[in-house]
């Protein structure tokens, strides 16, 4: 793993939050349109893959971790291409 | 090898940062006036909502039978305005609200009109009236959508689209190299204008850059739309052309019962809310309902049901959901650009968002300002640069709408269409003189040192 001397790594900083920076833009709007237009008795389901989306992105930007990373930016890509 | 490709991508990436800036820098100052007023622009529906409700006094009483009534009202205007060469009529979201009816009169004497005039769809009476070209929601759509510019305002804001796509890719693919050992979304602690500005710049462009490229793509598409038609032979997918049965003046004169009309639509396309309302002037003898299908990401009444005038039977009818993707696509585009999809908090988030491109365009006007001062050690103060730039640009926009409200829309217009193409004319002229001369200096200056 590339790290500079404040362990800042690279990848994860340069690569993977601007990725999930991008995914997360996509995410909001999508919890908005959601929330707006979703009747809650049959659509629950997706409402809550969308909410927990938004949460797995967001704590992984905040937690930088790698790993986090990919899992909610595949998990997000997962329910956004179900949606469809 | 190594040392090869590490050069050529720190090549790739100066060429990067140069097209990021000079693409920025001219087309900057574009791109701020479309972020300022298309953040303004999403809200259209709800400030004319407000301004028919408070100004012109239009609210409607709730109908005794449920349906909007329009049908005395329509008669008598159509009776008072025997020169109108069509009308539609735009049914409200909240039943509070009035009804819209949009006629365009052409009189044998002076120019095409436009009216609106506002309904009480439970009283049946017409409450006020008003020229919709002359209108705040035709300002502000037409300052957004054409810059005012009728000769080729659109396709300027459609080439904007594309400049707001490439610095928003470019700014992307030097990101990491502009970060260097600085994490997202750190600020570095110093009191200099040009560092704080360019950690802003950075951290905000990041932060909404998929936002501002799908506002920059669609509004590529819609600008370059009459462009793009010509060239690639694209037309509007939705597509209904009625026979002509009857001569105009005997369908004028059919009487529509709008109460089975609607009905009728409600019977054959359940899940349409019709908004728009048209009907036939031209001998085709057709009543067409325009609406939307809750929950669906198209453009406004894209939907469509034709209906007979003699029996209400229906004659076309248009499901964008059963339709192939070509024109999903094609209606998704204003949809997704305006976010028009979601309610109000969807159109706040786009409005904070839309202004993100605008901050960005005046951070990297700051930067380029700050930056120049230090390499040519200069003394003046970028900020007047700045705030100039900025007070002048809202004082056009502020002119334009005042001769449009007192004067009205197409002195406004012309204007516009002066100020801005000689603008366009100057910078253009500017950067092909600026280009010149340094070429013409390095050209001697290799000629000397050769000697």
């Amino acid at each position: 793993m590339k790290k500079t001397a404040k362990q800042f790594d690279v990848t994860a900083e340069h690569y993977y939050v601007p990725a999930a920076l991008f995914l997360l833009n996509i995410n909001v709007v999508h919890l908005i349109y959601a929330y707006a237009t979703f009747p809650m008795e049959n659509r629950w389901e997706q409402l809550t893959l969308i909410s927990f989306a938004a949460i797995a992105l967001t704590g992984s930007i905040v937690a930088k971790n790698k790993l986090c990373l990919l899992g909610a930016m595949a998990f997000y890509l997962f329910v956004l291409i179900a949606a469809f | 090898m190594a040392k090869q490709s590490g050069k050529a991508e720190r090549n790739g990436k100066k060429w990067f940062w140069q097209l990021h800036h000079w693409v920025g820098l001219y087309t900057g100052i574009l791109i701020g006036v479309l972020s300022l007023t298309g953040a303004v622009a999403v809200f259209i529906p709800e400030i004319d909502g407000l301004i028919q409700r408070y100004h012109y006094n239009a609210l409607s009483s709730a109908p005794s039978n449920g349906l909007p009534q329009f049908s005395k009202s329509i008669d008598s205007l159509t009776r008072q305005f025997p020169d109108y060469r069509s009308w539609s009529i735009r049914l409200p979201h909240n039943p509070r609200h009035a009804a819209v009816l949009d006629m365009t009169i052409r009189p044998k004497t002076g120019r095409t009109q436009r009216m609106e005039f506002f309904i009480d769809i439970g009283k049946d009476r017409v409450l006020g009236h008003r020229k919709w070209q002359n209108s705040l929601a035709n300002y502000l759509r037409q300052i957004h959508v054409r810059l005012y510019d009728g000769i080729w305002g659109r396709q300027l804001v459609g080439i904007g689209g594309i400049a707001l796509a490439f610095v928003a890719l470019t700014g992307l693919l030097i990101y990491g190299n502009f970060m260097k050992k600085q994490a997202w979304p750190n600020f570095r602690k110093t009191l200099d204008t040009r560092i704080r500005m360019a950690d802003w710049h950075k951290i905000l462009g990041m932060s909404a850059l998929a936002f501002n490229l799908v506002i920059a793509l669609t509004g590529a598409w819609l600008g370059l739309q009459p462009w793009l038609a010509r060239w690639f032979d694209i037309s509007a997918p939705r597509k209904y052309k009625s026979e002509i049965p009857m001569e105009a003046k005997d369908d004028k004169e059919i009487v529509v019962d709008w109460d089975v009309a609607l009905r009728a639509s409600h019977e054959a396309f359940p899940d349409l809310k019709p908004l728009q309302l048209l009907v036939s002037s031209n001998g085709a003898g057709t009543i067409t309902l325009r609406g939307n299908i809750p929950g669906t990401i198209y453009e406004r009444d894209v939907n469509m049901i034709v209906l007979s005038k003699i029996d209400y039977k229906p004659l076309f009818k248009y499901d964008l959901r059963e339709q192939p993707i070509s024109h999903q696509l094609y209606y998704i585009q204003e949809a997704l650009h305006f976010g028009d999809f979601g309610g109000l908090p969807l159109k706040v988030l786009y409005a904070i968002l839309g202004l993100t491109s605008g901050f960005l365009s005046i951070s990297g006007f700051v930067i380029f300002l700050f930056r120049r001062k230090k390499k040519m050690r200069k003394t003046d103060n970028p900020w007047k640069a700045i705030i100039v730039y900025t007070l002048l640009t809202i004082l056009f926009l502020s002119f334009i709408a005042f001769i449009t409200f007192t004067i009205g829309y197409n002195l406004a217009s012309t204007i516009a269409e002066i100020v801005i193409n000689t603008l366009l004319i100057g910078l253009i002229s500017y950067a092909l003189v600026r280009f010149s001369i340094k070429k013409f200096s390095q050209k001697r200056q290799f000629t000397s040192t050769s000697k």
